[in-house]
């Protein structure tokens, strides 16, 4: 399934666009990044995207057609939209939250089938939360929740899997960890990605096409012509150094910013 | 420990039981002594068609079970009604009042009393009120430009404290000998005016609402994530809620035509429920409608038997849930934000 | 912005202006009809009210503001007229507007209705302009007697519940009003009619005595242990079925109304309620039919004098003496109901009651079978 966004324009506000003709493709099991300095409309431009927001102008396209609003085309293409993890009203179980995820193919005044549930099992299995399902969401850490909201995108078996921001506060390890489960997830079940991240390291490692946003331009490509020293001072206004770590037989790239602290920014 | 699967099934034989007991005891029990023996027998009779003429046939035929019936409706109703709309508007503290429809619809049955004391006018204005009022919240909300729910709980409250002050207006011109006690009684609820008749008024608008509400029970979970989680999960939440909205006015407002006020149930009744069976709608709507309807029963049959005069219920379920809800408040207090 | 703040001030100038007219227009309107003030009479003399205070009035009362609902038809009894009654309880003016007295005292129509409100709170101004020689006030209202005082306006409280109570309060409507004969007279009649009723208790001790339901309205108030109509019914020789509960009235279940199941009942004037009514089941959640009452059509509407003879008023004697002829007509055979109405009228108010007035007054319509 291919995802397509064509001549993209949106603003909260009329007169304020903060999205303006934003073109790009997302290729079968590819995983593009986004990347771009706070307050940008990264979340926006993913929420655009996934049809939570109307474009103002433009559109986006699903294996060439429009992607419709209906129930009948969100249950045809299913788009797994993974928000920031975020606090629930009520205190519903992991399980019950994953379920949620199968709305689009659960009729509105049906309850969870067993395949439903089957496929519930099975997305909870995916990101290795199996051993939690029956805790309530508000005792579980900041990781596991966003392991519970990625589970819910995965029951609704999607084709594109959209994440905001998944690594975001995680430490250390579980943003690897995080990494780790999407390049399985793209490369075991046949879904393509997009994410926002804040880490061009996390972009330079994982995917295969980067979209930098930034206020009046933007830039679309292959990310590993995209992400250079240049771009990243044009974009993110800082002098920083890429450098190539060998390990086994590939090569990690670090990102190290320069200057000292005590400079004048 | 149980299983989750026995678990519920346990639960639910227990609320069910419990609604049986109490609404048989409450069929036995009354200020009209009559045996239990003497009453199986009635019950009997009038099943078997055997219309009896005498005076205990007529307590337990034509006061006793109209009276426990509506009992279970209004109760059951109140309390769908409420854990549908804390679903919808994402808060546990919401009532099924929170549009402004027991206030309007109370206003519309004290303007009734005050112009023709009580009649078919001051049920057919409570209804109509009761509507106009939800109606009112709606546009209000409208005019902000959004329909989020901060802003239509917002408007409620708004709508509601403009009846309120109008029914405080009623109360202040009515004649304090013939209508204020009439007004007042009314504004603190009563199951007296229980008959066929008119559970067959509200009985329907309240089955209607309460099935539609459990056919999307489900959905409520989808609802109370909000509408950008809603979106994102392939749900177009307004059109759901409208209808929910909708379904649960109109179960509160026939509620409040019949039996005026009757606070606390459809607050409280909710949060004893997800305590018994957990937060999750499916379950959650219908065993709040059992436990509704049982705890109605219990209510009532004290406001009936106590003593020889009549108690509000309006009264009770507020001596009753207040405390109960200051508990659940104490020992919940982490969950709610 | 500042255009904004110009727009603000004219509109807060309108209202301001408009609610100054309303006010003066409202004020005129109080005003007409009154005589400014006559001549002061600076004579003053003391009377007792009914809870012990010495109460400094004119000597030559002309103008009183009654508080109690049932008050100014009593005030209007001593006097015979209602000429010095200056206002009364909006309540009160709507039960003259529907009662006989309406034709019999049509002076009392310009009364006041605004100085107090429906729950008894004091429109001090009004009062002021309305200048009672007097106010007669409720015994648990001293704050509005120490308020009315800072006014220079004098008030007497009175009691009221009991029959005495009405006794006690005729007597001193007589002092204030300098007509000790009438108010002496009322209350002879008063008295008589005690001994009177005194006289059949060894009569009635043998007989069966009824069960009475004092019925209010549709809602199932019923006249609860500590009300007056308990001891109305009980001294004509019947047996209240709901002195269970204390106080004036008390909501009850038809339930329970079943359970006592009375053999007579009586409605009450502060509701609508009619005799047909239960006949016909009329009302939602209640059925009459078994009620022993109902089967036999013993379902009476009270009458209604100058005032509701449901409360303790001076017409009090002639409700019971009434309830007597219904519940134990073969014990009171003294008297015909008709006559003892048209001799208190012609006594007390020299008023000639009509046929149509006293079928009025005895709601003769909807008590054809009494035959009163």
């Amino acid at each position: 399934m291919t995802v397509e966004v064509k001549h993209g324009y949106f603003g909260y506000t009329k007169n304020n666009e903060i999205l303006r003709d934003i073109s790009f493709v997302l290729g079968e099991k590819e995983i593009m990044t986004i990347l771009g300095p706070n307050g940008i409309g990264k979340t926006t431009l993913l929420k655009c995207m996934t049809g939570i927001l109307q474009w103002t102008r433009g559109q986006t396209l699903i294996n060439g057609t429009p992607m419709g609003t209906s129930w009948e085309a969100q249950k045809q293409y299913p788009v797994g939209y993974v928000p920031q993890a975020h606090s629930l009203s009520f205190p519903y179980t992991v399980r019950e939250v994953v379920t949620m995820g199968r709305a689009r193919h659960i009729g509105v005044c049906s309850v969870p089938s067993k395949r439903d549930k089957e496929a519930v099992e099975r997305a909870m299995d995916q990101v290795g939360i199996g051993a939690i399902r029956d805790k309530e969401c508000t005792q579980l850490s900041g990781g596991q929740l966003q392991l519970v909201f990625i589970a819910r995108a995965l029951a609704g078996e999607p084709k594109v899997l959209v994440l905001d921001e998944p690594e975001s506060h995680l430490d250390f390890k579980n943003q690897f960890m995080m990494l780790k489960l999407i390049k399985t997830l793209v490369k075991e079940h046949d879904i393509s990605c997009i994410m926002n991240t804040h880490y061009p390291e996390h972009a330079l490692r994982l995917s295969d096409t980067t979209l930098l946003l930034g206020k009046n331009s933007y830039l679309f490509g292959r990310t590993q012509e995209i992400i250079n020293e240049q771009r990243v001072k044009e974009y993110f206004d800082i002098e920083a150094k890429i450098l190539s770590v060998p390990h086994k037989d590939e090569t990690i790239k670090a990102f190290v910013v320069l200057g000292g602290l005590d400079e004048n920014l | 420990m149980l299983s989750k699967r026995q678990n519920l099934k346990f639960i639910w034989s227990t609320v069910l039981a419990v609604l049986l007991i109490t609404f048989f005891v409450s069929l036995f029990g009354g200020r009209y002594v009559i045996s239990p023996y003497e009453v199986s027998g009635i019950l009997i009779d009038g099943l078997l068609g055997e219309a009896g003429d005498g005076m205990a046939f007529s307590v337990v035929w034509n006061l006793r079970l109209p009276r426990t019936l509506l009992n279970c409706f209004v109760g059951a109703g109140l309390a769908v009604a409420g854990a549908a709309f804390q679903g919808i508007f994402r808060n546990p503290l919401v009532s099924p009042d929170v549009l402004g429809v027991s206030s309007g619809a109370a206003f519309g049955a004290a303007f009734g009393i005050l112009l023709s004391g009580i009649d078919h006018l001051a049920t057919v204005m409570a209804l109509l009120f009761g509507i106009v009022s939800v109606f009112m919240t709606y546009t209000l909300s409208k005019l902000r430009g959004e329909s989020s729910t901060l802003s239509l709980v917002l408007s409620g409250m708004i709508i509601s404290a403009v009846f309120s002050a109008l029914i405080s207006l009623i109360k202040y011109v009515a004649d304090p000998y013939d209508k204020l006690p009439a007004i007042t009684y009314w504004l603190m609820g009563s199951f007296a005016s229980a008959s066929y008749s008119n559970l067959q008024l509200v009985g329907v608008p309240i089955f209607l609402g309460t099935i539609v509400l459990l056919l999307l029970r489900w959905r409520i979970n989808i609802l109370s994530l909000g509408d950008e989680d809603a979106y994102s999960l392939g749900v177009n939440p307004v059109k759901t809620r409208r209808v929910i909205i909708i379904m649960a006015t109109l179960i509160t407002a026939s509620c409040v035509t019949v039996t005026g006020v009757i606070g606390w149930v459809g607050l409280v009744i909710p949060h004893i429920c997800r305590m018994l069976i957990g937060v999750d709608h499916m379950n959650l709507l219908p065993v709040s409608c059992v436990v509704g309807a049982a705890f109605m029963i219990i209510v009532d049959l004290i406001a009936r038997t106590v003593t020889a005069a009549e108690i509000p219920i309006g009264i009770l379920t507020a001596l009753v849930g207040a405390p109960f809800f200051a508990l659940l408040f104490k020992r919940a207090k982490g969950d709610w934000q | 912005m500042l255009e904004n703040r110009k727009k603000w001030l004219q509109g807060a100038a309108l209202l301001l202006a408009a609610v100054f007219v309303l006010s003066l227009a409202g004020c005129q309107n109080g005003g007409r009809g009154k005589n400014p003030a006559t001549g002061q009479g600076t004579e003053t003399k003391t009377v007792t009210d009914l809870m012990g205070n010495q109460v400094k009035i004119k000597a030559n009362v002309e103008k009183i503001a009654v508080v109690p609902i049932p008050w100014a038809t009593i005030v209007y009894a001593v006097d015979g007229t209602g000429g010095r009654i200056a206002g009364m309880h909006p309540s009160a003016m709507k039960a003259y507007q529907s009662s006989i007295l309406k034709a019999m005292a049509p002076e009392m129509a310009n009364a006041n209705s605004t100085f107090v409100d429906n729950n008894f709170n004091m429109n001090y101004e009004e009062v002021a302009k309305l200048k009672p020689d007097v106010v007669v006030i409720w015994d648990y209202q001293p704050e509005i007697g120490k308020k009315l005082a800072e006014l220079g306006i004098p008030s007497v409280m009175i009691k009221y519940g009991t029959l005495e109570d009405v006794q006690k309060g005729i007597k001193l409507v007589g002092e204030m009003i300098n007509r000790p004969e009438q108010a002496n007279a009322l209350i002879q009649y008063h008295q008589d009619t005690n001994s009177y009723l005194k006289s059949k208790e060894s009569m009635l001790a043998g007989k069966n005595k009824p069960k009475v339901l004092y019925l209010r309205d549709e809602q199932l108030q019923v006249a609860a242990g500590d009300s007056v109509n308990r001891i109305m019914i009980e001294t004509a020789g019947g047996v209240n079925v709901s002195n269970e509960g204390s106080g004036q009235w008390m909501k009850v279940t038809m339930e329970q109304v079943m359970a006592w199941n009375p053999d007579v009942i009586v409605l009450s004037n502060f509701s609508n309620v009619l005799p047909e009514d239960l006949y016909a089941n009329k009302f939602s959640g209640q059925d009459w039919s078994k009620v022993e009452a109902v089967k036999n059509k013993r379902v009476y509407k009270a009458p209604m004098g100058i005032y509701r003879w449901d409360a303790p008023c001076v017409e009090t004697p002639l409700m019971i003496k009434w309830l007597g002829k219904v519940l134990q007509p073969e014990v009171y055979t003294d008297y015909d109901m008709r006559n003892e109405l048209r001799s208190f009228y012609q006594t007390f108010f020299n008023y000639k009651l009509s046929d149509v007035e006293l079928d009025q007054i005895l709601n003769s319509k909807q008590n054809s079978d009494l035959k009163l």
